[in-house]
């Protein structure tokens, strides 16, 4: 491969309007959050976009209630693994936790006693695309 | 067959085919098609669930009808399984997979975690720099009982050296029967620096996708290997 080859791989980085339409094309992201002297609690949600805001279900006495008062993130992305593509996206903000008012979200784990919504509030959009070449995948198409 | 690439198989397949399918992509799940309609994806949890006796007369389609909510369940556990488990009775399979029949919930025993690991590209990296959390993907491969990955000199690797706590998921969704899965591997990461030990890893068959040369190799221990698998248990609305 040299450079200016048009199979390179290249990298960049995406707009906050394209971060947040795709966010929306996919059901499932993953957040974490910090847990003193131990690893980082990781958590895959079944996520929607709301405005400029992420929401998810969970339900009572969750371990993401160390999110009630520590910085929260949240990502996503999709890739085909063939064709070396994809995008990711992190979000990094702060969570406040609602009660259900009827949204219609899909728990990842089941419904009963999922009746908090958790609202991820950004202070920092990021994402960034890998393509080789032409990009051609579908991005709704994967995960 | 390509490497890696999840074979599309047909509801017609046996349960024997299906297996040395994915023992030859060295992969974890396939695609079940009914001609070119994707109708559900097996995985290698699924097929270890078939009796071996019985692999060569079960069907593919067997198999995913034996995963609908309110199906008959040739392949779960006999009562004579159920044992206590905490406050709630739970079916318990010798292969050490856990399934709580009121959720389809399944605690993946930790082969199946490690399955799943190895038939996986894409793993997502969870670092935590002064109490800010951070998630990134990272093409990856397992070693033995570890996972290595590539990475430049940068946030990922900055915040690895302030707090080597991390915490590495993968996750997977059966958007025919919306059951998911994931793995959550948590554990201590590490920059590999030996020059014997960088011999060894570069002979891994690890690809990355991005640009820039990525010369550190960082490979995490876990302490803590779980995943779980989330059935449907009600139809969809």
């Amino acid at each position: 491969m040299t450079p200016g080859d048009p199979s390179e791989p290249t990298l960049r980085p995406l707009s906050i309007a394209d971060c947040w339409e795709l966010l929306a094309t996919v059901p499932v992201g993953r957040v974490a959050v910090a847990v003193e002297g131990e690893a980082p609690l990781v958590l895959p949600v079944n996520h929607r976009v709301d405005g400029q805001s992420i929401v998810f279900r969970t339900g009572p006495g969750s371990k993401l209630d160390a999110a009630r008062t520590q910085p929260i993130a949240f990502q996503a992305d999709a890739y085909d693994q063939h064709l070396h593509q994809g995008w990711s996206v992190l979000v990094r903000g702060l969570a406040a936790f609602e009660t259900v008012d009827g949204q219609h979200l899909e728990p990842w784990a089941g419904a009963s006693g999922r009746n908090t919504v958790v609202r991820i509030w950004p202070e920092h959009v990021s994402g960034r695309v890998v393509s080789s070449g032409a990009l051609v995948w579908d991005p709704g198409g994967y995960l | 067959m390509t490497w890696g690439r999840p074979p599309h198989l047909t509801t017609g397949t046996t349960v024997a085919e299906a297996c040395l399918e994915l023992l030859e992509g060295r992969v974890g799940h396939a695609e079940v098609r009914d001609g070119a309609r994707l109708v559900g994806i097996v995985t290698t949890a699924d097929l270890a669930r078939v009796p071996e006796g019985a692999a060569e007369q079960t069907t593919l389609a067997a198999v995913l009808a034996a995963r609908r909510p309110g199906a008959p369940r040739p392949f779960s556990p006999t009562p004579s399984d159920h044992r206590p488990y905490g406050r709630t009775a739970r079916a318990v399979d010798p292969r050490g997979m856990t399934i709580d029949p009121r959720t389809w919930l399944e605690i993946l025993g930790t082969e199946t975690c490690w399955e799943l690991l190895e038939a996986t590209p894409v793993g997502r990296l969870a670092v935590v720099t002064e109490n800010r959390p951070e998630i990134y993907p990272v093409n990856y491969v397992t070693e033995g009982r570890t996972v290595v990955f590539r990475t430049e000199v940068g946030s990922k690797l900055a915040a690895l050296d302030g707090n080597p706590n991390v915490c590495f998921e993968i996750d997977g969704l059966d958007l025919a029967d919306r059951s998911g899965w994931s793995v959550l591997l948590q554990g201590r990461a590490k920059t590999v620096g030996t020059p014997a030990e960088l011999k060894e890893l570069h002979a891994l068959p690890l690809e990355f996708w991005s640009v820039g040369d990525k010369p550190n190799f960082v490979r995490i221990t876990p302490t803590a290997v779980s995943g779980r698998r989330i059935h449907p248990h009600a139809p969809s609305a």
